[in-house]
């Protein structure tokens, strides 16, 4: 199934079939608690797809302890529409108690690992359904003691927890840090891989490139999906676009590309559970 | 707690660094990097808060405007985990702070409070009304309003008026924001103080808009009440007409 994460810039085409994805990914934050437009506007697309949920707040990685009351009213939103998967971010977008609203990266370092481990485990007990964590995009690493894919493999063997496989980060990773991107994803637990994500970045400079999802998908990310999905099994591919939002039939492009290659690379169909 | 402090001072200074762009010292990192983070993360705070304040956004200089976002963003720690919400902490905080005075803008507590409030109008919890019957007395009855609402209380009419103008007409106004239960937009009523307090007496339940008249008298002295009660009349039609009155408490 090839999904579309859902956004307020082109909400209507997700309900008038102007767009045509198998299933919807939300931000919980950006739903939660509000009534109104927004509210009609998530129930009816809740009644007419197949939900996901990706996080955005939750900081895992933050030396904070965890927000229960974040958590509780996630609990409930989750529940209320039923959500299977909900994933989140393997960074931190809160310190010292302050809100940061983008995703930093977590120091590569054991001490981080056994923290991270530790706030999942709570995570997955409190939610009480599969937790599934992201390996993000970084720009630099900071006070590294190992490296990512070490770091990632650690998590998510200790926690037990799944994975959400950015293929596009792995990209920008790959490219902004100067190393290969097959190489990386063939130390990761594959077989933990119960989500994939998919986007656009953009290039700021000779050695640098930014994960904005305000781009279409690049040939070569396209190329490392394929390559990669032949050594996992079926699992929901969501596309995400944020921002410079095209016009709907390049969207219904990059979601049919992706059908294409999941059905080339897929027997068997996934479904959305993790 | 697993981490170990250098990290927790690690992952501190750069949230820090991120918050308030002012330089810092991070060990391991790729030079010239870093700051992408502290413009990734203003760009949110900025974006997020010219589309909370159209109108706040338009009418104050650039200079003052972004010296009122890095002191915020410096300053306060943002508590909401939901972005649209930035926006009240950052009224809060210009409220607590005085910037209406530091930054010589009379009418700006107003204009964020009228802006912040229409947005929490608009995206506040669906609330269901009390019972009612919608073929009873208007005049008589206990009346049910529309829960999805708000009145606010201000010194300038940024709400009638673009705020450069508004800030020469300093008084006592009033508004009704509410939230359409069909389209869920949501309208703005400006209100004499009697419609404001007319307003207020009837969402307690306790008073009629009959009652309310008799009361008229104590709270104002001498009145022509044939007058009010025209126009009260009026305004409870016209309340009716938009909705905001439901009906009468079964």
């Amino acid at each position: 199934m090839i999904g579309l994460g859902y956004r307020r810039d082109f909400a209507g085409e997700f309900l008038d079939g102007s767009v045509t994805p198998d299933f919807v990914e939300f931000a919980p934050e950006n739903w939660m608690n509000i009534g109104g437009y927004w509210k009609k506007e998530i129930n009816k697309i809740a009644e007419r797809y197949p939900v996901l949920c990706h996080g955005l707040s939750l900081s895992i990685g933050s030396p904070d302890a965890l927000d229960m009351d974040f958590l509780k009213k996630l609990k409930a939103f989750l529940n209320e529409y039923k959500i299977e998967i909900y994933s989140e971010h393997l960074s931190f977008a809160k310190c010292d108690n302050a809100h940061l609203y983008d995703l930093l990266p977590i120091p590569f370092r054991e001490d981080a690992v056994k923290h991270v481990v530790q706030k999942i485990k709570q995570v997955q007990d409190y939610l009480e359904r599969p937790f599934v964590m992201e390996n993000v995009s970084y720009y630099t690493p900071v006070a590294a003691e190992m490296d990512e894919a070490t770091f990632i493999n650690a998590i998510v063997q200790e926690s037990d927890c799944r994975l959400l496989l950015d293929v596009n980060n792995v990209y920008v990773n790959a490219f902004n840090h100067n190393y290969n991107t097959r190489s990386f994803i063939e130390k990761l637990p594959l077989h933990k891989v119960a989500y994939i994500h998919m986007a656009g970045h953009t290039q700021v400079s000779a050695d640098l490139i930014i994960d904005t999802h305000g781009e279409a998908i690049i040939d070569p990310v396209y190329d490392l999906f394929e390559w990669t999905i032949e050594k996992i099994k079926p699992v929901p591919v969501l596309l995400e676009r944020d921002f410079n939002i095209p016009e709907m039939e390049e969207l219904n492009g990059e979601l049919n590309r992706l059908r294409s290659i999941t059905n080339l690379k897929w027997n068997t169909k996934n479904e959305l559970v993790a | 707690m697993n981490l170990l402090p250098e990290t927790i001072i690690i992952q501190s200074k750069m949230a820090i660094y991120c918050r308030t762009g002012n330089e810092t010292e991070l060990p391991g990192v790729t030079p010239n990097r870093f700051h992408h983070y502290r413009r990734l993360v203003f760009n949110i705070i900025q974006d997020n808060l010219e589309s909370s304040f159209p109108i706040a956004y338009k009418y104050i200089d650039s200079e003052k405007w972004n010296g009122m976002l890095n002191e915020f963003f410096s300053e306060h720690k943002c508590r909401t985990y939901q972005v649209w919400q930035i926006a009240g902490e950052f009224y809060e905080y210009a409220s607590q702070k005085n910037f209406a005075k530091k930054f010589q803008l009379p009418f700006l507590n107003d204009l964020l409070k009228f802006e912040w409030e229409e947005m929490v109008v608009y995206n506040m919890e669906d609330i269901s009304p009390k019972p009612f019957k919608t073929n009873g007395d208007v005049l008589n009855d206990l009346l049910i309003l529309n829960p999805e609402h708000k009145l606010l209380q201000l010194q300038y009419p940024v709400h009638l008026y673009d705020p450069l103008i508004a800030q020469k007409k300093s008084g006592n106004y009033f508004v009704l924001l509410y939230r359409e239960k069909e389209t869920g937009n949501v309208q703005f009523m400006d209100l004499s103080v009697w419609f404001a307090l007319v307003v207020e007496q009837l969402n307690k339940g306790e008073l009629s808009v009959n009652a309310l008249l008799k009361e008229a008298t104590g709270i104002f002295g001498e009145i022509d009440l044939e007058e009010l009660s025209k126009t009260t009349l009026a305004f409870t039609n016209e309340l009716r007409n938009r909705n905001f009155i439901l009906g009468s408490v079964l």
